[in-house]
Parts: C-alpha cells; sequence; structure tokens
C-alpha cells in the first residue's frame, strides 16, 4: 500500500513536471501590468476600478518591493525585448536609466497630448521621464514631494511661528538644539543623502550636475556648518536612513527635516497633527524649491499590445485614474486641475501650496543612478567627518558628473 | 592534583562560555527577528529600545496571509521542491553510479565540470537562460523552474551519492551478476537499498537548498511565486522610500522557521552528508 501511494506521487508530479509548462498560458488577457502596489490591501478595488473604466481584462505579476532585485529584473525584461509584459511601473531611478535606451515606448502622440500635458508638473516630465530625443515616456502615477516637516511643540517652545527663510532656519536649528537635541534631523546614510544634498541645493540656487556653481558650494558648507560649527544637526545620523530619523523625530530628538510622504508614521505613532509634526511650506533661502518623485507607468516597446496599453495609460492620465490612485493608494494626484478637485484637508492644501509656491523638479538622476548616488553619498559622509574638505568635494563630485552623466 | 581539577574546571568553564557566545551570536539575530515581527510599526525603531514589545500583534502574520498570498506561495513551494528532490535524485543516483563504477578521462572531466559549475554565480548565466528559457517556453512555468532547481541540486547530489557508491564492494554487484542479475535489476534490488541512508541525507539537505534558493524563482518566473521571495513583494509604506521592517521581519520568521526546525531535527544526518561529500572527493 505504501508503495502504492509512493508509486503514484512520483507519477503525479512527474506529469505536473511535463504538464505544468501549459498552465499559465490557458487564460487571455488584454495586456499584463507589472506592479509594486499588488500587495496593497486596496489593490483589487484599484483593478476593478481599472478594468470598469478601461473594459480592458487585465493580467497583473507583482514587481519586487526592493529597488535592487527590482531594477536587475525590470533591466532583464526591457534589455531583452521581453514582450510577454506590456505596462510596467517604474520609479525615478529606473525612468532616469531606461528613458533613452529606447525600450520604452513614446507617449507624446498617444497619452500624453497637448491638451492634458500642461496639468503634469513641467519640471518633473522634463528631469525624469523625457528622454534626450524629447520623448516623453512615461505618465507620473502621483506627485510625491520631500517636503518640510517641522514639529509646532519645538516652534511653540522656542517662540518661531514659522521657518520662512534661511534666517529663520538657522535661528530655529540653534534655538531647538539643547538636552540632546538637535535642531536639524537627516538620514545621511549614503544612499540616502542624496535627496537632502540636492534640496540644499536647490535651496541655495545651484545645480547638481554643475559643481563649478558657487551655490553648490554654498549648500554643503551650509551642511558641514549645521553639523561641525553650530553643531545643529549630529554626525552619527551618517548611519541613518528614513526609519531612523523618523523615529528619532517621533521621540523629540529632531525639530525639522525633509520626508516624503504624508506623514503616516507619524500618524502612527500619534504624532501627527497641527499642534504636533506637520507639513510646513518650504522655506525660502535663494529660492523655494522641492524636490518631487513618482512611480510612472510606461509602455514596453516590445509589447503586442499597444492598443490596450495606451488605453490603460489614457485611463492612468486621466481624471478617473487619478482620483482612482488617490481613493485607493492615497496617492496624490500629478494633474494639477485633478488635484484641485480633491476634497480639502491639511495635506491637500499644503500640497496645492507647494505646487503653486515652490520650483517643482525631478531628482537629477544619471543613467547610472545608484553609483552614482552611491559615490556622491560616499564623499559626503568623508566632507561631514572632516577627512576632505568642501573644496575637495566638489571637485570630486564634479568628476563624479563627468563620469556617470 | 587541585591544580589539575582546577584547569579541568576552568577548560569546562572556558568551553560553556564560548559555547553560549556562540549561541547568543547565532540566536539573538532569529530572537530579534520574531520580536520584531509582533512588534507594532510605530514601536519598531524605539529608544531605548524594547527588548519585549508592549503591544504584541500578529496583525502582520494575518496580513501575510490575507494580502501577499502566503498559502498560495507554500503550495507552489512545496509543488517545486517535491518534483525536484524527485526526478533530481533518480538522475543524481544513475549519474553517481556511471561516474563511481566507469572510469574514463572523459567521466573524470565530465565529473569535473559537474563540480565546477557550483562555482560559476548565478548572475554569470542570469542574462542568457532568460533569452533561453524564453526562447523554450519555459519561462514562468513550473517545469522550466523545476529544471533549473534540479540543475543547482545535482553537484552537490552527485559528489554525495557517488562516494557513498565507491564505497559499495563491487563484489556485490559481481555476485548479483553471476545469479543473472541484469544492469537494471542491480541498480534496483542492490545499489538503491544500500544507498537509502544517502538518498535520505542529500534529500534533507536538498530540500533546504530549495527552500533558501531566491535567484531562480525571482529571476526565471513572474506568476509562480515561492515562499523565498515573498520577501520582496511587501507593500512599501506611503512615501515609497521606508522599509516595512514589521511585515519583512514576520515574512522572515515564516522562511527560516521551517529550515530551522529542519536543521534541528536532522542535524547528524546533514552533517554526515557534508562530512562524506567533503572528505572523500
Amino acid at each position: 500500500m505504501k508503495k502504492r501511494i509512493i508509486k503514484l506521487l512520483v507519477i503525479s508530479l512527474i506529469v505536473s513536471f511535463f504538464v505544468g509548462g501549459t498552465v499559465l498560458a490557458d487564460e487571455k488577457y488584454d495586456l499584463t501590468l507589472y506592479s509594486i502596489m499588488t500587495t496593497n490591501v486596496n489593490f483589487d478595488d484599484w483593478l476593478a476600478d481599472v478594468e470598469a473604466g478601461t473594459g480592458l481584462n487585465i493580467r497583473v505579476i507583482a514587481a519586487p518591493t526592493n529597488s535592487d532585485t527590482r531594477q536587475q529584473k525590470v533591466t532583464t525584461v526591457l534589455s531583452s525585448g521581453d514582450s510577454s509584459i506590456d505596462i510596467l511601473e517604474i520609479n525615478d531611478e529606473m525612468a532616469a536609466s531606461f528613458k533613452s535606451t529606447g525600450w520604452l515606448e513614446p507617449l507624446q502622440g498617444t497619452v500624453l497630448t497637448d491638451d492634458i500635458i500642461e496639468y503634469f508638473p513641467e519640471g518633473y516630465l522634463k528631469d525624469m521621464i523625457t528622454s534626450r530625443n524629447g520623448d516623453i515616456v512615461g505618465v507620473p502615477g502621483y506627485s510625491g514631494y520631500l517636503a518640510f516637516w517641522v514639529d509646532q511643540k519645538k516652534l511653540d517652545k522656542y517662540g518661531f511661528e514659522s521657518i520662512d527663510n534661511k534666517e529663520d532656519f538657522i535661528a530655529f536649528a540653534k534655538a531647538a538644539t539643547e538636552d540632546g537635541n538637535y535642531g536639524y534631523g537627516g538620514s545621511w546614510e549614503k544612499t540616502y543623502v542624496f535627496n537632502e544634498i540636492g534640496t540644499f541645493i536647490n535651496l541655495f540656487g545651484g545645480d547638481y550636475f554643475d559643481w563649478t556653481n558657487p551655490a553648490n558650494k554654498e549648500a554643503i558648507q551650509f551642511m558641514y556648518d549645521m553639523v561641525n560649527t553650530w553643531k545643529v544637526t549630529p554626525i552619527d545620523q551618517i548611519a541613518d536612513k528614513y526609519e531612523q530619523m523618523n523615529q528619532k523625530f517621533i521621540d523629540g530628538k529632531y525639530a525639522m527635516l525633509f520626508m516624503w510622504g504624508t506623514g503616516t508614521d507619524y500618524r502612527n505613532a500619534g504624532r501627527y497633527g497641527e499642534d504636533q509634526i506637520h507639513m510646513a511650506l518650504m522655506p525660502k533661502f535663494e529660492t523655494r524649491s522641492v524636490f518631487t518623485d513618482s512611480w510612472s507607468y510606461v509602455l514596453n516597446s516590445a509589447s503586442r499590445n499597444k492598443d490596450a496599453a495606451v488605453k490603460f495609460l489614457n485611463y492612468i492620465a486621466g481624471k478617473e485614474g487619478m482620483l482612482s490612485a488617490w481613493e485607493n493608494f492615497d496617492r496624490y494626484p500629478a494633474r494639477s486641475d485633478v488635484a484641485a478637485t480633491l476634497p480639502r484637508n491639511e495635506i491637500t492644501d499644503m500640497y496645492k501650496k507647494y505646487s503653486e509656491e515652490t520650483i517643482v523638479r525631478g531628482r537629477p538622476m544619471v543613467p547610472q543612478t545608484m553609483e552614482f548616488i552611491s559615490d556622491m553619498g560616499t564623499i559626503f559622509q568623508q566632507t561631514m567627518q572632516g577627512k576632505i574638505s568642501v573644496d575637495e568635494f566638489c571637485e570630486k563630485a564634479q568628476e563624479y558628473v563627468d563620469r556617470y552623466k | 592534583m587541585i591544580f589539575n581539577k582546577i584547569k579541568k574546571i576552568l577548560n569546562s568553564g572556558l568551553k560553556w562560555i564560548l559555547a553560549l557566545t556562540v549561541s547568543f551570536i547565532i540566536l539573538f539575530p532569529l530572537y530579534w527577528i520574531f520580536i520584531s515581527s509582533i512588534t507594532p510599526a510605530g514601536e519598531l525603531f524605539k529608544q531605548p529600545i524594547d527588548y519585549l514589545p508592549d503591544n504584541p500583534t500578529i496583525s502582520n502574520y494575518i496580513y501575510l496571509i490575507y494580502n501577499v498570498g502566503l498559502i498560495e506561495k507554500v503550495v507552489s513551494t512545496l509543488i517545486i521542491i517535491g518534483t525536484t528532490l524527485i526526478i533530481g535524485t533518480i538522475i543524481c543516483v544513475m549519474a553517481s553510479y556511471g561516474f563511481a563504477r566507469y572510469k574514463s578521462k572523459g567521466l573524470s572531466i565530465a565529473f569535473m565540470l559537474i563540480l565546477f559549475s557550483m562555482l560559476i554565480p548565478n548572475v554569470v548565466t542570469a542574462r542568457p537562460l532568460y533569452d533561453f528559457m524564453r526562447r523554450v517556453g519555459l519561462y514562468d512555468t513550473y517545469t522550466g523552474l523545476i529544471i533549473l532547481y534540479i540543475s543547482k541540486i545535482i553537484p552537490f547530489t552527485i559528489l554525495i551519492l557517488r562516494n557513498f557508491i565507491s564505497e559499495i564492494p563491487i563484489s556485490i554487484e559481481e555476485a548479483a551478476a553471476i545469479d543473472g542479475a541484469t544492469f537494471l535489476q542491480k541498480i534496483y534490488h542492490i545499489i538503491l537499498p544500500l544507498l537509502k541512508p544517502a538518498i535520505a541525507i542529500v534529500a534533507i539537505t536538498n530540500f533546504i537548498t530549495c527552500l533558501n534558493e531566491f535567484f531562480i524563482p525571482l529571476f526565471y518566473a513572474n506568476n509562480i511565486q515561492v515562499l523565498s521571495t515573498a520577501i520582496t513583494q511587501l507593500p512599501l509604506k506611503d512615501n515609497m522610500y521606508s522599509v516595512p521592517w514589521d511585515l519583512v521581519s514576520s515574512m522572515g520568521w515564516i522562511i527560516i522557521l521551517p529550515i530551522i526546525i529542519f536543521v534541528a531535527i536532522f542535524e547528524k544526518q546533514i552533517m554526515d552528508g557534508i562530512m562524506a561529500g567533503g572528505v572523500k572527493a
């Protein structure tokens, strides 16, 4: 009996081995979507919206959320001319790597037409998803800001109404630095600090790709002074990523910082609100600038379902698609006209202010994004630790720009 | 006399300290993963650190079952590993017999090549193999994955089984041949029963290897998802840059728990297998 069961098991497994290859090909789909959102609790509702809005039957493949793994896999899919995936959801790093490769279909003639393109953030479209040939290769799925966050308790404690300019920023940072707490907090792990370096360069009116620009040096000198001269931010944050930085902010160790998102961590910790931690308008140094990020939907050039894919992208770029992403994923619409229709709350009000009162820019990325980011982070940390001077930093930074751009 | 006694106590004490230190180094990360998996996200990076969570929760595990398709992934994993072990073992027994019993320059080179294949990193062959799998229609299929898993376990399995077969006196087979046994009868009635302990050892080791395999299912499949890659498909938080460490810890614990249990139960057999392969190669 036992032998018979084992034989039966072996035979069934061998049969499954030989027929396994055909099982997946049975169901028919109009297109295949490669998405990082599949494990979100509201993904099915979003997909139902999309399918109802487009009339398409969509197959979904879960993309790795781990960035290195995802980039490796997507690079392989696109570079090999693999047609099994039609639409991919890619982040800024991938967009920078792929936008000029020819692997992505230009969308300006079919999806991002003249009548709607003006509603998308111009700086983001230009910096992040326009190829060298001028082709726009993606539809931004949302707009996120690397926003300025402050702890209202500390503002009140040290007698500041708002942080509106460089002088306020420095004064508040100095005032709030006491008892082991710091005025400014950062996540300066070598790959994360990229965002903050860029933010300060923008605030000083510099250009990340031109390190002969005196404003760039001024920005780095400012960050150096925060650590070493004014001592308003700790050097040990060179080990911190966003999780550690946020926890310290929640614990009251920092008074202000730059952070993406809409404050979920602060809400979860019971520290979000007008009298607690909240988003504030970016201060104006030389300029009032802010980075925006997005994940964009792109069309694989090798796709065999381009008509269906264009239908999908038109929906995503349209009002219904933007609103569905807002309702299901809490993603702020990339289109300003759609954003204007959202019900008012403190987040939508502040996002509206950001879009109207700041210079919104995509992040400065190059095709070999991660190598560039990592190298810049390494010399930044060396500078903050006093191992190399600010001048040496600028020289090396220019070398990396020349090498990677 | 007293000196010897003190020396003995010191030696024993040192051994215990060393054993406890090593145990702590090994077990503390496991404990930390488990604790993180039952700690609410907002308390994960609290300072000072809580070594026991104030508000333990199993919500992460419930989320994994309902939103990350944990059960489906377990089923896929078992189908792939089960088939791999059965087919892989049959192939390896036959190959090992050939390598152990027949001697020629070609066979020696073939054996060396099989062992050498263990040294080639996955990433080197990834792109050409990806193209090949697509062309032959094996990409994202159970068949394709099982073939790749089998190829992964072949070198180590052949190494172990060949050495075990070499230890079996050929005179037993010769006696059977004199009694009229055919080639297949010799394999089935003589070699296989004697190989049972070795097969058990490689089955255990290969089960753990397959359970741990990350690159193959990640790279050569989209729809078919296994347990080891699930950790890459956890939802990002609202800003898309923060890692959901609470879910990562829960999934990590689910992935390593069966391996820990398996290793704890079969530790002796696993060590025997590794020693057999290492010493006699």
